[in-house]
């Protein structure tokens, strides 16, 4: 989870001004971002459960029969 | 408080109007009746609405806060610490099924449009004799006409924000939209009910000799909110003739009512986007009330409902 989305999950009565700070920087450089020419730079993904690391796949394990 | 009904007690006339609710009867009187009288709205309109409110309402914080003298970086703070807080609630950050109305897309408009206009904007502010900004100014204004005696008709409203810009006074008007800003989206101001409300409005409460209205619409989209500033301007005749208008559509309203018949107005259904009881209304009479309940939710609208 990124820092961001830290702060977005967090208790807003927990936040302290540094943390809206934070915020605040985070968009600027996004709007500067979209400024220069990245038009998805402000994009915000929608927050997924993390389900932990995903099982390894060995491929020529998979394929060794074929 | 509850707020007193807009009807006329026991009947279906409307004596209290907002821009609202005369757009939907100048559209349609079809579209009137299940809007303003039975409360009809589409499901999922309701993220819309409360998208839109928050916007609103953080700016108005950063507003007032600057008029209080808080310099324009905490004013931001205090804006987005107001809607985490308005936006969280049972210990869970609003989880918001749309795409582009999300928490994360409200404080990221909020701080990219306080950025671009909220420290060197031109338009400031007016501040009242009292101290008080002009900001979030509710109005019901009593017209010298009405629907039964002792009764006037009402006009309220909401005005975001009066301003002074280039040595003139505007109303400010702050929308947000899906749609892409190119210059003809506000031609759609000129004409428009709503534009000349306000003006109106704040002419005759403020005593201020207002202009016209300064539109700053935001294009919230996935990846960006993009902003454009318009103007539309009100002479003083263009306003006395939307009020004669006036007279001639709460009449038809009165009519309409007296026969509980509101005809439909089947060259407006595919203007403005396509209006969204179109669906209903291509159906068979006998079963648009099947249509109606699946797609719509009844919440009723009064224009004297303090915000």
């Amino acid at each position: 989870m990124s820092d961001i989305q830290a702060l977005f999950q967090k208790d807003p009565l927990e936040l302290t001004r540094e943390d809206l700070k934070e915020m605040a920087m985070y968009y600027r450089e996004k709007r500067n971002q979209f400024n220069l020419g990245d038009k998805q730079a402000g994009a915000t993904k929608r927050l997924k459960k993390d389900n932990g690391p995903k099982p390894s796949i060995n491929i020529d394990e998979l394929l060794g029969d074929l | 408080m509850t707020a007193p009904s807009n009807f006329l007690n026991g009947t279906l006339v409307q004596y209290a109007f907002d821009s609202t609710s005369l757009g939907w009867l100048k559209e349609c009187p079809r579209k009137y009746y299940y809007s303003a009288i039975v409360g009809w709205r589409p499901k999922g309109e309701a993220v819309n609405l409360k998208f839109g409110g928050l916007y609103h309402e953080g700016l108005e914080l950063y507003d007032r806060q600057r008029a209080r003298g808080v310099d324009h970086d905490n004013a931001i703070l205090d804006a987005i610490h107001h809607l985490l807080k308005e936006t969280w609630s049972d210990g869970k950050p609003w989880q918001s099924d749309h795409n582009t109305k999300t928490r994360e897309t409200l404080i990221r408009s909020v701080v990219w449009y306080l950025d671009q206009f909220g420290q060197d904007d031109p338009a400031k502010t007016v501040v009242f004799p009292d101290g008080k900004p002009a900001v979030e100014l509710s109005f019901q204004l009593n017209l010298d006409w009405g629907p039964s005696t002792g009764q006037p008709y009402v006009l309220c409203g909401h005005l975001d924000r009066v301003v002074e810009y280039s040595s003139g006074t505007y109303v400010m008007d702050r929308k947000t939209t899906s749609t892409t800003l190119a210059p003809s989206f506000f031609d759609q101001f000129d004409p428009d009910n709503q534009m000349s409300l306000y003006t109106l409005a704040s002419k005759v409460i403020y005593s201020t000799p207002v202009k016209g209205v300064i539109i700053d619409a935001a294009q919230v989209a996935v990846g960006f909110t993009r902003f454009s500033r318009g103007f539309t301007y009100r002479t003083e005749t263009q306003i006395e003739e939307w009020l004669v208008d006036l007279r001639y559509w709460f009449e038809q309203q009165a009519r309409y009512s007296e026969k509980n018949y509101w005809p439909m107005n089947d060259k407006s259904c595919h203007k403005y986007g396509g209006c969204h009881f179109r669906k209903v209304c291509s159906k068979s009479p006998e079963v648009r009330d099947i249509f109606l309940k699946s797609d719509f939710e009844i919440s009723p609208w009064n224009p004297l409902e303090p915000r």
